[in-house]
Order: C-alpha cells, then sequence, then structure tokens
C-alpha cells in the first residue's frame, strides 16, 4: 500500500484538507514511539489504494517544538510514497521555506498552496509555473475550505504517486534531516520572481473586531461573557439530549432486553443489564455533549478567536505554568472534564499538555454538581445552599491553582509563547460537523471497552457474594468499604458513603441512585434519614472528597488516550485522592476541633 | 515605610534597564509604533521559531498592542500578526530610530 504524508504549517488548513480528502473515514492510527494522535485515512488515488497521514503542523523541519519532532521521528521511520505540502497562500513569503526543507529530502512532493480564496481577496498572485520550475516540484493553488481546484490537486497526487520514481527510505531522509541547509536566500529569490503581494495587506475587518474583542479593558469581559454564553448552549441544548439518550436506552432496556433475558439465569441478568448495558449507557450519555462541545471548540478554534483568547488570559496562565489556550479548556472543564481534556490537544508542548489534564478533573462539572445539589438540599437550608455550593466552586479552582503550581516545576516547558493571530474566518458547516462526529467516533472507539469492564468490575462488587441485598455492608464493596474505614473514619465517611464513593468512580450521576440503593430508600424518606444520619459537617467533608478524589471513569480513560500513558493517568488518580483526603481532613478534623 | 521607595526603585529599573544594555528591544515600542528588525537575541530553537514566523534582520514590525496585566504583545511583520510573551520580544533587537 501506497502511503501519502499531508504536511503544512499551523493554520494552514491542513485539517480542512484532510478531512475534505478522507471524507469520515479518518481512524487514529497507532504508529510506534509516536505520542501523539495521527489520523489517517485510506483513500483510492489513482487506481491505489493509498494511505493518508495527517501530520502535526510545523513551521520548521528541523525545529525543536514536540510536534517538529513528531514530524521528523515519522519521516525518518516510516516509508512515504508522496508527501503533499499546504500552505497558506496569504503567507507563501515566509513560509515557502518548508516546502524547500521538505525538497531536499529528495521524495516525490506536491506543493498546495491552500486558501486560494484569501489571497485572491488580498489580490496576492503567485505565478505557479514559475514557481514550479524554480522549485522542481508540482504547485497548485487550491482552497480546501470551498473546494476550488481540489479536484485537480488529487489527479496531480494519483498521478505523481503512480509513477514507478526513486524511492528514499526511512534512513536516508533520517541522515539527511541531519543536514541544515542553507534555504533563506533561495526562498527570498523565488518568492520575489514569482508572488505579487499589496504593499500593505490589512484586514479592515479583522482590524475593527480586534480593536473591540482584544481591548484593554472590554477584551476580558467579553471573553467571559462569550464564554458563559456558550456554556450555557452547550449545556441547555445538552441536557434535554442526555436525557433523550437515557429515555432511549431505558426503553430498549424495559421493552427489549428485559423480555429477551427473562429466562435468563439472575447472575447473567444482573451482568448483562447492570452491568454492561449501564456501561454503555454511561458511554452513550457523553455522546451529546461531546457532539456540541466540538461542534462550539471547532468555531471558536477555526474563527481566530482561540487564539484571541490566549493573548488576553496569558498573563494569569503564565504564573500557573500553563499559558492562555489552556484557560479555555479548563473552563470547559466546568461543563464535562471529557471533552475538556480532548481540547488540550490544541497545545504543541507535551509538558504543558499534561499540567492541563493534571488540573482539568479537578474541576467542578455538571455531574459532581448533581451530588452536590442532592446533599445541600438534604443538610442544610435553603439559604446556606447556594453558599455551600460557591464555596464548593472556589475549592475547585483552588484546588486546580494549588496543583498546577505544585507541578510547574515537574512539567516545565520552555515553550515559548509566540502564536500567530490568524485573521477571523467564518469556519463552514461541513468543517464543523466532521470535526464534531471525528471526535465522538474517537472517544467512543478509546474509551468504551475502558468504561464498560469498570461498570462491570463496580456491578460485581456491589452484587458479590450474591446470597446479600446489592450494595449492603455485606458485599465486596461493603468489605473494601470496611477495609478503608481506618482512612476514612478520620473524614467523617462513614461504610454506607464510602460504598456510594466506590460507585461514584464510575460515574457522579449515579452516586445519588447509589445512596438510595444502599439505604433502600428514596426521594423524600432518603433525605430525611440521611439528615438524621448525618451531621453537616460529616456531609460537608463528604462533598469535599467527591469533589476532589477522582473524576469519572470516563474522564480517567480519556486522560489515558490523550496522554498515551497508563502512569500519568495513574499518577493523576493518585494525587487527586491525596488531595481530596488532605482536604476533607484539615476541613473535617478543623471543623470539629472548632466544636461543630 | 520602605515600600514607596522601592516601588518607585522598581519603576525605574523596569523602565530603563535596557539602557544598561544599550540597544533598544521590541518591548520599548509603544502601541502603533513601528521598527526595524536589527538583531535577535535568541537560542537556536527560538531563533528558528522566530525566523519560521516571519521575525527576520531588517523587516519592519510593528506594535498593535499589550495585554493588561503584563500579558503578550499583539504585533504584526507584514501581513502576519503574532502575539508574543514579553520575555522573547525582549529577545528582539530593533534598529535605533534615527
Amino acid at each position: 500500500m501506497k502511503r501519502v504524508a499531508l504536511l503544512g504549517m499551523p493554520n494552514t488548513g491542513k485539517s480542512t484538507l484532510f478531512n475534505r480528502i478522507s471524507g469520515s473515514s479518518a481512524r487514529v492510527g497507532n504508529w510506534p514511539g509516536i505520542t501523539v494522535d495521527l489520523m489517517s485515512a485510506k483513500i483510492l488515488l489513482g487506481g491505489h489504494i493509498a494511505e493518508l497521514v495527517d501530520l502535526p503542523g510545523l513551521y520548521d523541519l528541523h525545529g525543536f517544538s514536540d510536534d517538529e519532532q513528531v514530524v521528523r521521528h515519522f519521516l525518518s521511520s516510516h516509508p512515504v510514497d508522496l508527501i503533499i505540502i499546504v500552505l497558506n497562500s496569504t503567507q507563501i513569503d515566509r513560509q515557502l521555506s518548508l516546502a524547500l526543507q521538505i525538497r531536499e529530502l529528495g521524495l516525490p512532493t506536491l506543493l498546495l498552496l491552500n486558501m486560494s480564496d484569501e489571497a485572491k481577496r488580498a489580490g496576492i498572485t503567485i505565478d505557479l509555473d514559475s514557481m514550479s520550475k524554480q522549485l522542481e516540484i508540482p504547485v497548485q493553488q487550491i482552497s480546501a475550505k470551498y473546494g476550488d481546484g481540489y479536484q485537480k490537486a488529487l489527479n496531480e497526487s494519483a498521478r505523481l504517486i503512480s509513477q514507478k520514481s526513486y524511492h528514499v527510505s526511512p534512513e536516508e531522509i533520517a541522515g539527511l534531516l541531519e543536514k541544515d541547509s542553507h534555504i533563506e536566500q533561495e526562498m527570498e529569490a523565488i518568492v520575489k520572481s514569482t508572488v505579487a503581494m499589496p504593499a500593505i495587506l490589512n484586514d479592515q475587518l479583522t482590524n475593527r473586531l480586534d480593536q473591540v474583542l482584544l481591548h484593554r479593558w472590554f477584551g476580558l469581559p467579553i471573553f467571559l461573557i462569550a464564554m458563559y454564553l456558550l456554556f450555557q448552549l452547550i449545556f441547555t441544548v445538552g441536557k434535554p439530549l442526555q436525557d433523550a439518550v437515557a429515555l432511549l436506552l431505558q426503553l430498549l432496556r424495559d421493552n427489549m432486553l428485559e423480555p429477551l433475558l427473562i429466562n435468563a439465569p439472575e447472575w447473567l441478568h444482573g451482568l448483562l443489564l447492570d452491568g454492561v448495558f449501564n456501561g454503555v449507557g454511561t458511554v452513550a450519555a457523553f455522546v451529546p455533549i461531546i457532539v456540541l462541545f466540538f461542534l462550539v471548540m471547532s468555531m471558536v478554534e477555526d474563527s481566530g478567536y482561540l487564539s484571541r483568547a490566549a493573548f488576553l488570559l496569558d498573563a494569569l496562565m503564565a504564573k500557573m505554568g500553563l499559558d492562555g489556550r489552556g484557560f479555555v479548556m479548563m473552563l470547559m472543564g466546568f461543563g464535562c472534564n471529557v471533552p475538556a481534556l480532548m481540547g488540550t490537544r490544541v497545545m504543541r508542548s507535551r509538558n504543558m499538555r499534561l499540567l492541563t489534564m493534571l488540573v482539568i478533573p479537578l474541576s467542578l462539572c455538571s455531574a459532581r454538581m448533581q451530588v452536590f445539589i442532592f446533599m445541600t438540599a438534604t443538610l442544610f437550608t435553603a439559604r446556606q445552599a447556594p453558599v455551600v455550593l460557591f464555596s464548593l466552586y472556589l475549592v475547585s479552582f483552588a484546588s486546580m491553582f494549588l496543583t498546577a503550581m505544585l507541578f510547574k516545576k515537574h512539567y516545565a516547558n520552555n515553550e515559548p509563547f509566540i502564536l500567530e493571530l490568524p485573521p477571523y474566518r467564518f469556519p463552514t458547516p461541513k468543517q464543523i460537523w466532521l470535526r464534531g462526529w471525528n471526535e465522538v467516533r474517537h472517544f467512543l472507539n478509546r474509551a468504551s471497552k475502558f468504561i464498560v469492564i469498570g461498570v462491570v468490575m463496580v456491578w460485581a462488587l456491589t452484587n458479590y457474594p450474591s446470597n446479600v441485598p446489592a450494595a449492603s455492608a455485606d458485599t465486596l464493596a461493603g468489605q473494601i468499604g470496611h477495609m478503608l474505614a481506618p482512612m476514612l473514619d478520620p473524614l467523617g465517611i462513614d461504610n454506607q458513603l464510602a460504598i456510594a464513593l466506590i460507585f461514584g468512580f464510575v460515574a457522579k450521576e449515579i452516586v445519588v441512585g447509589a445512596l438510595a440503593v444502599i439505604y433502600g430508600l428514596q426521594g423524600d424518606a432518603l433525605m430525611h434519614l440521611m439528615a438524621q444520619h448525618l451531621d453537616w459537617v460529616q456531609g460537608m467533608s463528604f462533598m469535599l472528597f467527591t469533589l476532589i478524589y477522582t473524576p469519572c471513569l470516563s474522564t480517567v480513560a480519556t486522560l489515558r488516550n490523550e496522554s498515551k500513558s497508563t502512569g500519568f493517568m495513574l499518577f493523576s488518580i493518585g494525587w487527586s485522592l491525596t488531595l481530596a483526603w488532605l482536604v476533607s481532613f484539615i476541613f473535617y478534623q478543623g471543623a470539629r476541633a472548632l466544636g461543630f | 515605610m520602605c515600600v514607596l521607595p522601592s516601588l518607585l526603585f522598581y519603576a525605574i529599573i523596569k523602565n530603563y534597564y535596557h539602557l544598561a544594555y544599550q540597544f533598544m528591544t521590541l518591548t520599548n515600542l509603544n502601541p502603533g509604533e513601528q521598527g526595524t528588525i536589527q538583531a535577535i537575541h535568541a537560542d537556536e530553537s527560538l531563533h528558528q521559531r522566530l525566523s519560521a514566523l516571519g521575525f527576520r534582520a531588517g523587516k519592519k514590525i510593528e506594535l498593535i498592542r499589550k495585554a493588561s496585566f503584563n500579558g503578550p504583545m499583539h504585533v504584526r511583520i507584514g501581513t502576519t500578526d503574532i502575539i508574543l510573551r514579553l520575555t522573547e520580544a525582549s529577545r528582539i533587537q530593533l534598529a535605533n530610530p534615527n
């Protein structure tokens, strides 16, 4: 099978082109030794089945950033039959250097100058024939967004890949990559003779928007309002969709699966329905939120506003060892940790990504909110409850800040903060939709097995041995709760609450349901009994522990997928457990010592 | 008691320390002002990154705006808008205007 590598500078529309070529057939490939996800797709190219690989965006083939190293590693360890370089027509005067560097590798190469629509608007004309002659590689102009010149480019790729030409082995490329080449002068010569650019090219609209959106005083409030509205949009639209998914699953269970399994032995019935099926349900519940989140995120990202947000917030984030882009993800984590973690892919430095991923699971997501609303309604008056909820938000922010400050040395990155501000663009609906869809498939592929196994395990823990009531103190979970008593007693967390915490490992949404099973009561009766059982100090301690101790299983699965490191995932869980214990301990013992 | 003098001292140092280096950098521009890049004082990796984004000796550079709280700067080189932190901006030496 032939292999085609797609390569280009950041912000050149490379991924848009990739999505256009691959449609929705893209998969996340596994490449030995590479720590980021590379999307690839099987495509038909001039009678060959070819594998198209989307390499990370890079400025310089010899650069030192993580992405640049990934590209070098890829090219020097995997044979490639054709390189397609994507550059931005409007910035060709400085981007051509990359094409010259790639040309040195001696592989069949096609140069695509993207964003022909923007170049036309800006009055930039490029003499493609002359450029192609001087570069000695075919050059074509396209608009990946609108499809202009796209078919021609595909035909050219097919022609190039069919040529029985020389073959350069990865080893030779590794050697070539060592050499530095003097490209600067050649680039200027080619640009001078082939590109006509207006002397000053100012996008008036972008300038005017920037004057408002990046304003010294109004910029931040506008950003916060915009984020708040997007957040509201995601969750007001997402919640009914999540409920609808839950309803559909319930209908499926009641009308199809229950009758089907009516004669099955009880353990099989329990395993399949309460274990596997609930696991599938847990995964499915995330789908609407992830789709919506990435619809919104790709709008924010492709429009050029994400880089602006980074500009506005970088001063604050730099103190935490992060950069401006991390803030957007942290904020999104307050809705749902899973897509926020997936969103950290916009960061180029691995260390900065890991630090951001360590911080995000501490944000008070909407699922944890459900537990807190129930607990505060049970243990506090209507007047106290909002104060308690607000203080939990503060604790969440504080624990994120503390974590970043503690570990910023460990995840130190010397990544200089230099970002390009692209002009504002309207993303096309197709662009947005493909992005949302690909992200969901990615989540489902990677997370589902992990989550189903986790749910089955918790089901088994709370249902075995089978001769005792489910979720009671005699089950395995109850015994674990008993074993953990020396750890949890100093926090005021009793055996029943400990079992609820074990359920909470799967998803915070089921904690309240678990309490109902554990106490054998529901609704008001459950609240009444719990209010008799617990005082507010215990309840608060339980909430603090729930807030920090571990994100849900979906988040854990995402942590592992995105970091590609089980060690990092375990470290993240370990740290949040430790922090949760300390916070609850200090609170509980402190409150008791003060006489509450 | 010594808060005020030390604040004053800090302000002076902050505004005039570049004179000790005898050259003007990107951080000395005010929003709306232009300069010409004379040299880039950076290690190889940062140098490459900057030059890939269009920071080269002889190029004209304009400071568009600065973010509040000592945040990054927004500059324009030719057709490209770039944001960068002050630490990186201080590595970019500009030709003296006269």
